[in-house]
């Protein structure tokens, strides 16, 4: 892995090849603009209830409000500005999503490098232990986990770090194993490099592409995770929805045709999902052209 | 290959025994089933009457003894709500399951294989551009949102298929599949898309991630340098090369994808152990939702095994090693 | 030419794929609830509901919850302990054998017996101290105390086929073996998760039903139950959210059957603890004292509330405001009690009189998969009760563990939804939700309201033969409960909502539960 080509002109000029991608690069600054500033620009805060009014809610786009603004997107059942919402949802959904990708994945690196590398009864060990975890279908994980330590913001991250560790875990092994193979690795060892130089400094940095795609996958599996558990009732508080859960209110509104609760949310979750994704693949270009996973 | 196939039995068996106790423990943390299912009307003698008949009186560990020890028996105790055992209503299930997981799988492999290779080979030209487009799009769908957008389209606006249910089965062995008759077809046709959407995605990344990786490789200029013909290489050179991978994302998908079944099963109304595992949650059916779990390790660990003994087929220089 | 081919494919594709059900002696029915067809184990709502097809009781409510006579032709109050039914003669099971006064020996007796029943039908026979047949076809009850409630009790005991059922389990009803009853249809096939079906018993003494097969399809999921009747795959849908009724209505071959039924739903206040778990100060501490036990703070609860809002807005208008516990017009309903008012300055003053001017934290708990839009509710509740000045939050959780944390008095302000239907009056849910807690009462008083004079009432309601004294017992415990004490903030009444398409005429019942029997083909 060449860690030399890895600057902002390199990065850019990745993107500046592919219109499509660059179109997705902006709109990802955009998002990331509006989560950041977003409380200083939205018409309202639709986390605070006394900021809201039963008496607006199901607005149609660009409704006059009962107390004098005009709602962009429209509103949701409980009278939330759609935009507002959208923003301040998109904001808990990201949130949780990376946080709960990151632990995940220091969780799974050291599990599985460890284990690869170890070799026998660890080995063994910790991949029953994930086998365990990957056997339990991810909902079950949250909903149980979820039941018994009920709805918020750090049982969601946590219940989702539970069920996605594994998978970190177990594909890391695998590509190192595939490492351990190599070259390279039998000569680190006949140099008799120690142990942790070999993991961190050799086996781990070319473990590294297939992480970095699958960090990517798991963050739209994150976001998608979360809005299915809301769909089915756990999650995030219903007083502070998340992207996820203002789609999964929208949905039984799809079928009386008013279709802006979840097909606004859905388009700006989409949208960002997607530039993530093409984002970290530029990554993974600039990275390591060869990519081995 | 024999003494590593005993000490995975032998292990596997000591996970399904921590997997119970864990699962005992935390599906008896959910509520009391007592509390649900009884008429509201009864008597607090009732109530208790109830609790003993049930053994829900007893310490947790008393029950998970009485629970392992039925175990053993293959007994995995008596659903509550149905008053019938778990795992006859767990198997009888199965097979709906099975159907749609396999069917999605298959449309992810078939579909997503070569469309993999197609944009893995010319990754520049706007075919492939659009197949990575559309990869990333079908991972950021949710799944509810899609099935009820396949339902409003497919079988609301055009009437191609139907809605929901299952269709006719044929019995088979004893157990019931609808695919070998056309009205089971039909019906298996908008679940199995919904779920396929998924896997695709993943599988059409890993191809093409394996074939960008490959290419380069000597081997493969020395099999051009040959002159084996395009199709040789691509399907006994490349895709040999790449399908471990594969096959490991494959094997783990299979019980994600059981799981995701679970949305799909319900909006669809399929009739398979998904949507039993989330009644029994939301009735707190305690042998069931202990039971599921079980049989779903199971399931996995069997898969796991395939997994691992095929990678050895597939790559000679990962042996399973009889240490 | 390449467009011609494909809209050929097209028209090609809906000829093959169009595959309607054809009515003309078939009815499909979209439900959300699988069955269990053992009518005597598992004492929920749909189960009750489904019974009713292939077993009969001696006594039933009819759609407006009042007492008809089925099994039992006639009956007298011999005395205040003693009952003598009259059983109807020449009625046959569906295996052919007659139905005598064993029968129902047998089906009382088994009710309490099944092991490991863990919502039994008891409560319906256990007020019984024995049942004797003198002949035949007349039967003697005599009951432990002065219970009048009997007949509506018996309403809730299936009557089973002795000779066919002694000795068989639960599974044996599933398989369709022993799922022998005396009702106008027959236990056809039962695939659990998937559909049930039951066929018209030709020999029915009674009004045969106009349908002769009925499927009905499970399906959990509202929106695809939706979607199935819009494809024509279904007849009738059960259980169609109010958002969803615009969309079945507005289609051209659909309509929606609907009415309110005797289901009310209130807010628990904890008017016990000193220390109420969901009640905080305005920095999120603990407080030690509970505002909600001054009556002036839950006056100013309800006041906070825009009834009309809940149900115009979050019901679409398909419910009807409540004053107290039991519907409007309903049997027992107190017309002293004064209406609702939505009156937020009143609210603030009461408040601010209670010491509370600044307000307090309270959150608000629900289920939000047990009644029509509970979690959308509790949310507007939420906001109406933070334009007071209070610190809102909403918990919403499924039903299977909402239920067990409320009957462990574990909330400070809930949702509950009761319904009156079965007893016809409001005794029960006044006994079981309000009652002080001792045996036989207030097994759901979830809010720990107490109060001598309201239980006086209310006991003397429970022992009441006379129907005048009984409604006016029941009327005096409300008017105490609501208008003295505000000892709980009612809400609303929810209505039934049933789309079918318009080939079949739907009534529905005051109970919520379905009945195949009032489905009518449309002239």
């Amino acid at each position: 892995m060449n860690k030399n080509n890895f600057n902002i002109i390199n990065f850019l000029k990745i993107y500046s090849e592919d219109k499509l991608a660059l179109f997705f690069l902006i709109n990802l600054i955009i998002i990331l603009g509006l989560v950041i500033f977003g409380p200083l620009i939205t018409l309202q805060n639709p986390y605070d209830l006394s900021q809201l009014n039963i008496l607006d809610s199901l607005l149609p786009p660009l409704s006059q409000a009962y107390e004098n603004n005009y709602f962009l997107l429209g509103t949701d059942d409980q009278g939330r500005d759609l935009l507002s919402a959208i923003i301040y949802g998109l904001r808990i959904s990201l949130y949780v999503g990376s946080l709960s990708v990151i632990i995940s994945l220091i969780v799974g690196i050291i599990l599985g490098v460890v284990s690869a590398y170890f070799g026998g009864f660890v080995d063994n060990f910790i991949m029953r232990v994930a086998d365990m975890v990957l056997a339990m279908p991810s909902f079950l994980i949250a909903l149980v986990l979820l039941s018994i330590l009920g709805r918020g913001l750090e049982n969601v991250v946590f219940a989702l770090v539970m069920s996605q560790w594994a998978t970190f875990a177990r594909v890391i092994r695998s590509s190192a194993l595939s490492e351990k193979e190599k070259d390279y690795f039998y000569s680190a060892r006949c140099l008799c490099l120690p142990q942790s130089r070999i993991i961190f400094g050799h086996l781990l940095p070319n473990c590294l592409p297939p992480i970095i795609v699958l960090s990517t996958i798991n963050l739209a599996f994150a976001i998608t995770l979360e809005a299915s558990l809301s769909f089915l009732g756990v999650g995030l508080p219903i007083t502070e929805p998340s992207i996820g859960l203002i789609i999964s209110n929208g949905y039984e509104y799809i079928i009386v045709g008013k279709y802006w609760m979840s097909l606004y949310p859905g388009l700006f979750l989409l949208i960002t999902v997607v530039s993530i994704n093409i984002f970290s693949d530029r990554l993974r270009i600039l990275l390591n052209p060869r990519l081995n996973i | 290959m024999l003494i590593f196939l005993t000490n995975r039995i032998i292990q596997s068996f000591i996970v399904l025994l921590a997997m119970s106790l864990l699962v005992f423990a935390a599906v008896y943390a959910i509520g009391n089933p007592i509390d649900v299912l009884i008429n509201p009307e009864a008597s607090e003698k009732e109530k208790l009457k109830t609790i003993k008949n049930l053994g829900l009186d007893k310490s947790l560990f008393e029950q998970y003894f009485i629970f392992l020890k039925n175990a053993f028996k293959g007994e995995l105790g008596y659903s509550f709500v149905h008053n019938r055992p778990a795992i006859t209503l767990i198997l009888e299930r199965l097979p709906a399951t099975l159907e749609l997981t396999i069917s999605a799988l298959l449309i992810a492999i078939i579909f997503g294989i070569p469309l993999g290779v197609i944009a893995g080979l010319n990754p520049n030209n706007l075919v492939s551009k659009s197949i990575l487009a559309m990869s990333i799009f079908f991972f950021s769908l949710p799944t509810f949102w899609v099935g009820l957008i396949l339902i409003m389209l497919f079988a609301v606006s055009y009437n191609f298929f139907p809605s929901t249910g299952r269709g006719d089965t044929i019995e088979i062995f004893g157990f019931y599949f609808s695919f070998l008759t056309f009205d089971g077809l039909k019906h298996l046709v908008l679940p199995s898309i919904n779920l396929a959407l998924y896997p695709l995605a993943l599988i059409i990344r890993l191809t093409f991630a394996g074939i960008q990786e490959t290419l380069p490789l000597d081997f493969i200029k020395f099999a051009k340098a040959k002159g084996l013909s395009r199709f040789r290489i691509i399907t006994f050179h490349l895709l040999k090369y790449i399908l471990i991978p594969i096959v490991t994302v494959i094997g783990l998908q299979f019980s994600v994808l059981i799981a995701f079944a679970v949305i799909t099963e319900s909006i669809f109304a399929w009739p398979g152990m998904g949507r039993l595992i989330i009644e029994s949650i939301t009735l707190l059916d305690r042998p069931v939702i202990v039971a599921y779990l079980l049989v779903i390790v199971f399931i996995f660990m069997l898969v796991n095994l395939i997994v691992d003994i095929l990678y050895s087929f597939l790559d000679p220089r990962i042996r399973i090693s009889d240490k | 030419m390449i467009k011609n081919i494909f809209k050929t494919l097209i028209i090609f594709a809906s000829i093959i794929f169009l595959s309607k059900s054809v009515l003309s002696e078939n009815l499909t029915v979209a439900t959300p609830h699988d069955p269990s067809v053992d009518p005597h184990w598992l004492y929920l709502g749909p189960n009750a509901a489904y019974s009713r097809y292939i077993f009969e009781r001696l006594i039933d409510r009819d759609e407006n919850a009042n007492i008809v006579a089925r099994l039992a032709e006639s009956w007298e109050n011999v005395d205040d302990l003693t009952w003598k039914f009259n059983l109807r003669k020449g009625v046959k099971f569906h295996d052919g054998s007659d139905f005598t006064a064993d029968d129902v020996i047998f089906s009382i007796d088994r009710i309490p017996n099944i092991p490991n029943n863990p919502a039994s039908y008891e409560s319906n026979v256990n007020m019984i101290e024995s049942v004797e047949a003198t002949d035949s076809h007349t039967l003697v009850v005599k009951t432990k105390n002065p219970y009048p409630l009997l007949l509506r009790r018996l309403s809730g005991v299936a009557i089973v086929s002795k000779n066919n059922v002694e000795g068989s389990t639960t599974e044996d009803f599933a398989s369709g073996k022993v799922a022998i009853g005396t009702g106008p249809y027959k236990f056809n096939s039962y695939t659990p998760g998937d559909n049930y079906q039951i066929t018209v018993n030709n020999n029915y003494w009674g009004v045969k039903p106009d349908f002769n097969d009925v499927t009905f399809k499970i399906m959990p999921d509202g929106a695809s139950r939706v979607a199935a009747l819009l494809a024509g795959d279904v007849d009738i849908l059960e259980g169609l959210s109010p958002s969803s009724v615009p969309a079945v209505e507005s289609k051209d071959g659909f309509k929606v059957a609907k009415r309110a039924s005797a289901r009310t739903l209130w807010l628990y206040v904890d008017t016990q603890n000193d220390n109420s778990p969901f009640v905080t100060d305005n920095d999120g501490n603990a407080m030690s004292v509970n505002p909600l036990k001054d009556k002036r703070v839950r006056k100013a609860l309800s006041l906070a509330i825009d009834r009309d809002a809940i149900v115009s807005k979050v019901m679409d208008g398909l419910a009807e405001e409540a004053n107290q516990v039991v519907p409007k017009g309903f049997f027992s309903y107190s017309e002293n009690i004064p209406e609702n008012e939505f009156n937020i300055n009143k609210a603030k003053e009461l408040m601010a009189e209670a010491g509370y001017a600044d307000g307090f934290g309270l959150t608000v708990h629900a289920p939000n998969d047990r009644y029509v839009n509970d979690d959308k509710i509790a949310q507007a509740i939420a906001q109406m009760l933070s334009k007071i000045g209070l610190k809102m939050q909403v918990e919403t959780m499924p039903k299977a563990v909402y239920f067990g944390r409320l009957n462990k008095q574990e909330f400070s302000l809930s949702m509950i939804g009761w319904d009156n239907a079965f007893t016809g009056s409001s005794l029960m849910s006044l006994s079981a939700a309000f009652h002080t807690k001792e045996e036989g009462y207030g097994s759901w008083n979830a809010g720990g309201y107490s109060n001598t004079a309201f239980d006086a009432e209310v006991e003397k309601a429970s022992a009441a033969f006379d129907m005048q004294e009984y409604e006016g017992h029941l009327k005096k415990a409300m008017e105490i409960l609501i208008a003295e004490d505000q000892g709980a903030i009612p809400l609303h009444s929810q209505f039934v909502t049933v789309g079918t398409t318009d080939k079949v005429d739907y009534t529905p019942r005051a109970d919520e539960a379905f009945e195949v029997m009032l489905v009518k083909k449309t002239n």
